[in-house]
């Protein structure tokens, strides 16, 4: 038997001696696209509006800082329209501003000082545009003699109700906390949900599951658990989505348009659905002539204290 | 042995007959100890080999003869041929004793010379003993894997037991287990077959058109027949490094027999000790099955037979950190009645009546939060023929069957803090009915042919809550679908031992298996056909050249064939699993052809045995809603496919096997290009299935050793020995692809690798029987 046990042993890892072998890209079957990530949000939360344009990139091994500053768009015309007025955006880089804001800004998009990256960003200076819930707001863009066009909703809020910090499940014991909320989801209209948080006044950070909408519980009263959102390629460890207790933590909550909800749900399934048997999936976009996303989004933060 | 009465009442005959010119034998072939009818056993006439017949489906044959008296050669795969003298024309029923042990590597070339004699091309007849000495991963002898060494038909993936015919989806191959359909013939992600080695009697494929009676599907065929008992009784099993196995087979008084046998995986069982200390214990894996069947006489014309098959895969996961408790059973149950009558010299009659259901769970919980996962299909059904001998020689099979079918779609049900969710997902209901017939009869000499139609409808039926029209009550008609299937084969026997064949149908299939997978997985659905989705249907046309020496040690054909397919399934380019949607939302329907030329060569005869199986195809699709509606090419358009098998018998003692395989990669869909969004990576896919893995091939080598090949000993045993992958090829399993962004260094990163499993499996196992 003891034979036995060692000739099963000895198959077991044989069978997990799979090996893995890097691939290389081809290269030939790259087209480049225009990237609009930009969004209009209204709500006590809300940051005033702002536009990235990008390129997309080859599928490279690496993708230096020179790659991704070449692939940035720094003279595109951005305009937002509100069905009324149409208010054109300024394209602001980090190279020129001065240091002190590039400083504040670099914390913000957790870039080091020595990183050579120049993001830039289209933003509206003079705070002329007010967004309102229940408002369409059409985006439109030209650059190298294209124009993209996209169009956002800004839904009405559906806020989170009675914050409850919960004893971690398994045996990890009291110094981590698990937060649940409540939402009463309203009977009979389509509601899609967004949510980031932040961790002791960083960045707000999208966990792998960031969206959901109410095909489950439309119309109900429910409790929901709202985990804490981790970097990418962070390990499942047993603390994955779990608070420190004595953390400040602030709750990005965000309502969604059925066209904004629709690019991140399928861009977080993308990501998620890898693996042996996986097919693929394509992010959905609502960018006329590119890709990418033109969001509206309702939005509070909720600021709490692990306990 | 052939029937002694046969012989009797000939001889009878004879005394009073003189030698005629010409005339014409008719009747049956069956298994001695069952009675049960044997497909495509070969008679043929001994002296001149001028002319042969084969049995077809219901085991009836009919032979044209120039002179009396003749000898006629009646053989069978893993069968004892016979000889049998004919004195005069007229109906003539014999009987083949199985009698082959495993080690008596004995393949008889008249048991091959019905696929030139046959009228129907792509049918293709298994034997299990041959299957037996073929290496096999892990040791585990697999039916549905060696059915993807013949020609026309591809594997699903590495070490899978999936298949595709004839660039068909895998839905489209229907699998039947004694006349019950299989709904999920995989084990363990597919990569076992459902069926134990030791339960097998005939396996017989179709890839061309299917006879009448076996439709409903659009590319093939496959009928596993399980093996009845023998006169005495006889255990016999196995034991391997992956799983053991046993079966227990004899008569119960004269007229009754049964077979009972087991199976089951040990891995992870064994694997317990090193888990049990660690937060993960309790976490396992292991499947098991059961089958059993009992034959009985009830009286000389009318043979009973039950046959019975309980398969469940179950993976647990315990995670005592986290309090993460899954729990995931799925598998197939499986019964079936047959009752055969003989009701005269020229009629018989067969009644069916089956169940199979196939259950897919999963449940899961974690401190206060509780999941349940539910999916299944259901299938209840009866069938009525009747087959008729006609004095001109044909054989006519008429019938009548009627499913009933469950569709379960995924139904989440979940419970937070004790607040519950309930689905909203319904259960669906269909049913469907045929009426059918099969005409087969030679026409000239050389002439023959075989004509079938189904009639057949489909209906989506109650209970159901119908979108605004309220409440359906069960069986109340939802939605219908009529259609018919036509089939035509002819065969032109060029010589004795060369013909030429062509043959063409329409089909339609009403059940749809929906997976977003590249392969096929436990979680797959099946949906019925309904307001939104149209039965598949298929335009098959083939022709094809069969040959053998005149020994028949060598046999060889040439398949073409040209296929049509419209209303196929696939998912939407942004496909979302989202268990609350409707699965009818989520797929969209298209159209598709395939393509191709098999080709086959043989070895029957002699210490070597064995073929090479060549094919070149192609598979295409399109959808208007997926690439603009241009064409692309499945994730099985694989055009080059080979195949050669060997068995070499060095001595009574040793055998051994080996298998070269050699395929174009399996296609997917490249990332055409990255982009940030929130200062992440994201992949932008290129054209669908643009992409091609790199070519798979393979060697697998097995020797069996028996170490008293001659003994009259009740107890036996042999060992397996076999190397899977020997020469440690990396065939890509899948694609990973890894996107990183470093903050720090404000570098990104886009990889992918290839991910290889199998590199070079040694097996053992040990087998025995006591009679």
């Amino acid at each position: 038997m003891e034979l036995m046990k060692y000739c099963i042993y000895s198959f077991l890892i044989l069978l997990l001696l799979g090996c893995a072998t890097p691939v290389e890209p081809d290269q030939e079957i790259f087209i480049e696209e225009i990237v609009v990530e930009g969004y209009i949000e209204a709500g006590p939360g809300a940051n005033p509006p702002f536009v990235l344009l990008s390129r997309s990139t080859a599928f490279l091994d690496s993708i230096s800082a020179e790659n991704i500053n070449e692939a940035i768009i720094r003279d595109a015309r951005v305009r937002i329209d509100d069905g009324t007025d149409s208010y054109e955006l300024t394209p602001i880089c980090l190279s020129t501003l001065d240091s002190a804001i590039a400083t504040l800004i670099r914390d913000q998009l957790r870039l080091p000082a020595t990183s050579a990256l120049d993001p830039c960003v289209y933003l509206d200076v003079s705070n002329s545009i007010i967004a309102e819930s229940g408002s369409s707001y059409r985006l439109l863009i030209e650059v190298d003699d294209l124009v993209l066009t996209a169009e956002t909703k800004i839904p009405d809020f559906i806020p989170l109700e009675d914050f409850e910090w919960s004893d971690a499940p398994g045996t990890l014991g009291a110094g981590f906390r698990q937060l649940k909320t409540r939402i009463s989801d309203p009977v009979d209209t389509l509601n899609y949900y967004r949510y980031l948080t932040s961790i002791n006044d960083g960045p707000f950070l999208a966990g792998l599951a960031s969206v959901t909408d109410d095909a489950l519980f439309d119309g109900q009263s429910f409790d929901v658990t709202l985990q804490k959102s981790e970097p990418p390629g962070e390990p499942f460890d047993d603390e994955y989505g779990l608070y420190e207790v004595g953390d400040t933590v602030g709750i990005r909550w965000m309502t969604l348009d059925e066209q904004h909800f629709d690019f991140w749900n399928t861009l977080e399934f993308s990501r998620a659905n890898q693996g042996p048997f996986a097919g693929y999936t394509r992010v959905r976009s609502n960018i006329s002539g590119g890709i990418g996303i033109w969001g509206g989004a309702h939005v509070d933060i909720y600021n709490l204290i692990v306990e | 042995m052939l029937k002694t009465f046969s012989l009797i009442v000939l001889i009878c005959l004879s005394l009073c007959a003189s030698a005629q010119e010409t005339g014409r034998v008719y009747g049956s072939v069956t298994d001695l100890s069952s009675s049960e009818p044997l497909v495509g056993a070969s008679i043929s006439l001994l002296d001149s080999a001028l002319t042969g017949a084969s049995t077809d489906l219901d085991g009836y044959y009919t032979l044209e003869i120039s002179r009396f008296p003749a000898s006629l050669l009646v053989s069978y795969i893993g069968y004892q041929s016979d000889t049998v003298s004919v004195m005069v024309p007229g109906r003539m029923d014999l009987a083949l004793s199985a009698g082959i042990r495993i080690s008596d590597i004995v393949i008889d070339a008249a048991t091959f010379g019905g696929r030139v004699e046959d009228a129907r091309m792509g049918a293709i007849t298994l034997d299990p003993k041959d299957i037996r000495l073929m290496p096999a991963l892990f040791g585990e002898v697999d039916v549905l894997k060696s059915l993807q060494l013949l020609p026309g038909v591809q594997s699903a993936g590495e070490g899978s037991s999936g298949y595709y015919v004839r660039g068909g989806a895998p839905d489209q191959n229907l699998v039947l287990l004694d006349g019950a359909t299989v709904y999920n013939p995989g084990h363990l992600l597919g990569f076992f077959s459902v069926f134990n080695p030791d339960i097998l009697g005939n396996v017989t494929l179709y890839k061309g058109s299917v006879p009448a009676h076996y439709g409903g599907r659009l590319s093939s065929t496959l009928l596993v027949e399980t093996s009845s008992s023998e006169n005495d009784w006889e255990v016999n099993g196995g034991i391997g490094l992956v799983s053991s196995r046993v079966q227990v087979s004899g008569p119960l008084g004269r007229k009754t027999g049964v077979t009972l046998s087991g199976r089951r995986t040990y891995l992870l069982d064994l694997a317990q000790p090193l888990i049990k200390n660690t937060d993960f214990a309790g976490t396992n894996y292991f499947f098991h099955d059961y089958s059993l069947r009992i034959d009985h006489e009830l009286t000389e014309r009318d043979h009973l037979y039950f046959s019975s098959y309980l398969g469940r895969d179950r993976f647990s996961f315990n995670n005592v950190d986290n309090g993460i408790q899954f729990d995931l059973p799925y598998g197939n149950t499986i019964g079936s009645i047959h009752w055969d009558r003989q009701i005269s010299d020229r009629w018989k009659s067969s009644l069916l009546v089956s169940y199979s259901d196939y259950r897919f769970e999963v449940s899961g919980a974690q401190e206060g939060f509780e999941f349940l996962l539910e999916s299944g299909v259901r299938d209840l059904s009866a069938a009525y023929r009747l087959l008729h001998l006609s004095p001109g020689g044909g054989t006519l099979g008429i019938g009548a069957e009627y499913h009933h079918f469950r569709l379960q779609p995924n139904i989440l049900s979940a419970e937070i803090e004790g607040e519950a969710f309930t689905p909203k997902l319904a259960t669906k209901y269909g049913q469907q009915m045929a009426i059918t017939s099969q005409y087969d009869r030679d026409l000239t000499e050389r002439w023959r042919m075989g004509a079938g139609l189904r009639l057949q409808s489909y209906q989506n039926v109650g209970p159901v809550e119908a979108d605004g029209s309220g409440l359906r009550r069960p069986l109340e008609v939802i939605k219908s679908y009529y259609y018919a299937d036509p089939t035509l084969s002819l065969r032109y026997q060029v010589d004795e031992h060369t013909s030429l064949k062509a043959e063409t149908s329409i089909t339609h299939q009403s059940l749809h298996l929906v997976s977003q997978s590249t392969s096929t997985i436990p979680s797959d659905l099946w949906v019925g056909s309904s307001e939104r989705i149209r039965p598949q249907r298929a335009e098959q046309i083939s022709v094809g050249y069969f040959g053998e020496s005149q020994t028949a040690a060598y046999e060889w054909s040439v398949e073409l064939y040209y296929k049509r397919l419209h209303h196929q399934l696939d998912y939407r380019d942004d496909f979302v699993d989202n268990f609350a949607e409707d699965i009818e939302n989520q797929f969209v329907a298209g159209q598709g052809r395939a393509h191709g030329a098999e080709f086959y060569f043989r070895k029957n005869k002699g210490q070597f045995t064995g073929w090479l199986s060549y094919t070149y195809s192609r598979a295409l699709r399109s959808f208007d809603e997926i690439e603009d509606g241009r064409e692309f090419p499945t994730v099985y358009d694989r055009p080059h496919d080979l195949s050669i098998v060997g068995i070499y018998e060095l001595s009574d003692r040793w055998s051994v096997s080996g298998t070269f395989i050699y395929t174009s990669g399996r296609r997917y869909t490249p990332i055409q290009s990255v982009y940030f969004i929130e200062q992440n990576l994201v992949s932008r896919y290129g054209p669908r299935n643009s992409a091609r893995l790199p070519d798979y091939h393979r060697l697998d080598i097995a020797a069996t050793y028996t170490r008293h090949p001659s003994s009259t000993k009740r107890w036996q045993s042999s060992w397996t020995f076999g190397v899977y992958n020997v020469y440690v090829r990396k065939n890509t399993f899948f694609t990973f692809t890894d996107l990183d962004v470093d903050a720090d260094s404000g570098i990104a990163s886009a990889s992918a690798q290839n991910f290889a499993l199998f590199p070079f499996v040694p097996s053992v196992t040990w087998n025995f029987t006591w009679n």
